[in-house]
């Protein structure tokens, strides 16, 4: 599904990431650690091609040879998701009314009558505040119902990979709890394929088939869910 | 950041129409052919002159400090009506530069629930929906119209709100105003249909100078929308137009305008200078005026609809979203003068400023020594986009009674890169964030437009963020 290869990331003169490569196939969950610092929303951001970012290598995404030839919306639009680490207000940008031109781009044309049961549904299974769909997005929310507002933009865009940047940053202990529950149904489901950064996979109850350890911009150590358990046990130090 | 365009203006075109028009220059003569033209009677001709009196006395006002060439008032013609024009002999190219303006006025293809009139240059062409507006008692025509069917209604209203003598460009126009439309409502009628006129100017090296005149008797309703475009052309042309309402008791009047006068090229060459006054008086207790206009076009715009509140416990609103790009000049706001008892005023303008603009929020909050109780809340927003523009508000609020209260909040902002990001990792495009963020900037405002407005304003501030993302 995706192939990454010898992704390499400047910005201002310095180095972010260094030749990393890996593959995430259908279905899988991959998590990413690493120290602050280390290049872990880095890699993300270059996948999705932030702004400011100086990309080399290639990513290869299902039939696309390579995304990064393709500008952001487009690589949303082709089904990639990315939850942000701190994610912006918009003063007066209705939440659905987002969803659903974000989804009218992406081809899928809904009508709001049918969008709005479904995204309330969702909200109300997050613990979200009543007539949450209506409200202007983010404007006057938590942390916390930022985070728990990106896994319901997940819900509904319905993407085939899931980019998340430190989702459990900024949440309680119960949203943590609301939070992780719902991961766990959705990284259940089979076709859909996770990259996820994270400094508590477990706190998530995602059980990952991967773990990569990314330190200075390099990917020193892949594995599987042990490698998450030894780093959470016994930290970084021995591992880099 | 941001370069901010606007997408090509869309109604630059032009007609070759036939025209019958004054010769250019204006002296007491262009009037009196004016008023000839127009058959009217004895005291409208005297009226015309005394504010022609007047005017002559004035210079050209230069107090808002924007760049504006001194307009030769000698050069352009005052009076220009497309030709044939008998009810049934309207030329089919009248009809046909409306329909490309979305404003069939052909009977068959009427927009239902709207009643238009329909002013090309100096002339009302057509208004419809007139049989259905007779029905219900709403009397809805072009001011020349009035003048010969309404004498005593349009003597006794005309100038009463914006006299002749208020400033040098409601002067001008009361000197040599063309058409417009009257719209009545007589007491305790809800305007069946919303009403609207639709102004285009298509003639060269002419201006536009309409009048409009709003009566809603006691208890009375009515909604009304004012849409504009003009064609490209180099040169400046002058649009100086006077528009007054009249509330009596519990009447309520809605004005929405939604003005697209061709802006100018990006070098500032050419585009409509747009110096209106427009105000209403709420005459009777607990009428209510409200204003809302979306301004994206003209060169220069100069207006600042207000409201003068009069009756005990009457409430005046002014909800203003004013985009200007390139070269553009917006100098726009509203007074409030709270003259009786209890009265209550909202204001809530948005200013967005792109390219090389200037946008200015002009306002003036004052409370009367009669106004025990009276209430102003003001809120000015700016959104910034680029760094060429200048935006600016100008709150002037005075107090002359102890019980009256004035709240006034500013906020200037720009559309930041993590929220262009935000959009285009949901899959929008630059040209949908940037109508998506400046359409959430103004939706306090959009909001209350009628239905009928809501998608045109949309799609005006459907706008370009160039090189925004990568």
């Amino acid at each position: 599904m995706l192939e990454i290869k010898n992704l390499s990331v400047q910005a201002s003169g310095k180095q972010l990431l260094d030749n990393v490569s890996f593959v995430v196939n259908a279905g899988e969950r991959h998590i990413v650690m690493g120290r602050n610092g280390s290049g872990k929303s880095t890699l993300l951001n270059a996948i999705m091609g932030r702004p400011g970012l100086t990309v080399t290598g290639t990513v290869k995404f299902g039939n696309i040879e390579n995304i990064l030839d393709l500008p952001v919306h487009e690589r949303a639009r082709a089904g990639i998701f990315l939850s942000m680490q701190s994610p912006p207000e918009l003063a007066g940008v209705g939440n659905a009314r987002l969803l659903q031109e974000g989804l009218a781009a992406s081809g899928q044309n809904i009508d709001l009558s049918q969008l709005l049961p479904t995204i309330n549904q969702h909200s109300q299974a997050l613990g979200l505040p009543d007539r949450w769909a209506m409200r202007a997005l983010n404007v006057g929310a938590s942390g916390g119902e930022r985070k728990k507002n990106e896994l319901l933009h997940l819900m509904i865009m319905n993407p085939r990979l899931c980019l998340l940047d430190e989702i459990e940053a900024g949440l309680d202990v119960d949203a943590v709890g609301v939070v992780g529950n719902m991961l766990h149904q959705l990284t259940e489901d089979s076709n859909r394929s996770w990259l996820i950064v994270s400094h508590a996979p477990d706190r998530l109850k995602i059980n990952p088939t991967h773990v990569h350890v990314i330190d200075r911009g390099r990917l020193v150590r892949s594995g599987g869910a042990e490698l998450a358990q030894q780093i959470q046990k016994d930290g970084y130090e021995t591992l880099v | 950041m941001k370069e901010f365009e606007q997408e090509e203006y869309a109604y630059g075109w032009s007609s070759n129409l036939e025209e019958d028009r004054l010769p250019p220059g204006l002296d007491e003569n262009t009037i009196r052919s004016i008023s000839r033209l127009k058959q009217e009677p004895e005291w409208l001709l005297d009226w015309r002159l005394s504010a022609y009196h007047t005017w002559q006395s004035r210079t050209q006002p230069k107090w808002s400090g924007m760049r504006m060439p001194e307009q030769d008032l000698q050069s352009i013609s005052y009076f220009s009506k497309p030709k044939k024009k008998t009810k049934e002999d309207i030329d089919p190219e009248v009809y046909e530069e409306f329909e490309r303006l979305g404003i069939p006025l052909k009977e068959r293809d009427w927009l239902a629930g709207v009643a238009v009139d329909a002013v090309l240059d100096s002339e009302s062409v057509v208004t419809t929906h007139k049989e259905k507006l007779q029905e219900a008692g709403v009397i809805f025509c072009s001011i020349s119209e009035a003048v010969r069917e309404h004498p005593e209604l349009v003597k006794t209203f005309l100038g009463s709100v914006v006299p002749a003598t208020d400033n040098y460009w409601a002067g001008l126009n009361s000197a040599v105003f063309s058409d417009g439309s009257f719209v009545y409502i007589p007491p305790g009628v809800t305007c069946p249909m919303e009403l609207s006129t639709y102004f285009r100017i298509n003639a060269q090296g002419t201006g536009q100078f309409e009048r409009t005149l709003i009566v809603a008797d006691r208890g009375s309703r009515v909604s009304y929308l004012e849409g504009c475009t003009a064609p490209k052309r180099d040169e400046n042309q002058l649009h100086a137009a006077v528009v007054e309402l009249i509330a009596l008791e519990d009447a309520e009047i809605k004005y929405s305008t939604v003005q697209n006068w061709y802006p100018g090229d990006a070098e500032g060459r050419g585009g409509i200078l747009n110096l209106v006054t427009k105000r209403g008086r709420c005459a009777g207790a607990r009428s209510r005026i409200v204003w809302t206009q979306v301004e994206t076009g003209s060169a220069v715009t100069w207006k600042y609809p207000s409201c003068v509140l009069e009756g005990e416990d009457s409430v005046g609103e002014f909800y203003s979203v004013a985009v200007t790009r390139d070269r553009q000049q917006a100098d726009t706001g509203t007074k409030m003068l709270h003259v009786g008892p209890g009265t209550r005023s909202v204001v809530i303008s948005k200013g967005i400023s792109a390219g090389a603009s200037v946008n200015t929020y002009r306002g003036n909050v004052w409370m009367g020594p009669k106004a025990q109780n009276a209430k102003n809340t003001t809120r000015c927003d700016s959104l910034l986009i680029g760094s060429g523009n200048i935006a600016s508000t100008i709150p002037v609020a005075s107090s002359q009674n102890t019980t009256a209260v004035i709240e006034h909040e500013a906020s200037t902002g720009r559309i930041s890169d993590d929220q262009l990001w935000y959009l285009a990792l949901r899959g929008y495009d630059e040209e949908q964030a940037s109508r998506m963020l400046v359409g959430g900037f103004c939706r306090d405002v959009l909001k209350r437009l009628p239905l009928e407005f809501a998608a045109e304003a949309d799609r005006l501030l459907s706008v370009k963020l160039e090189g925004a993302i990568g």
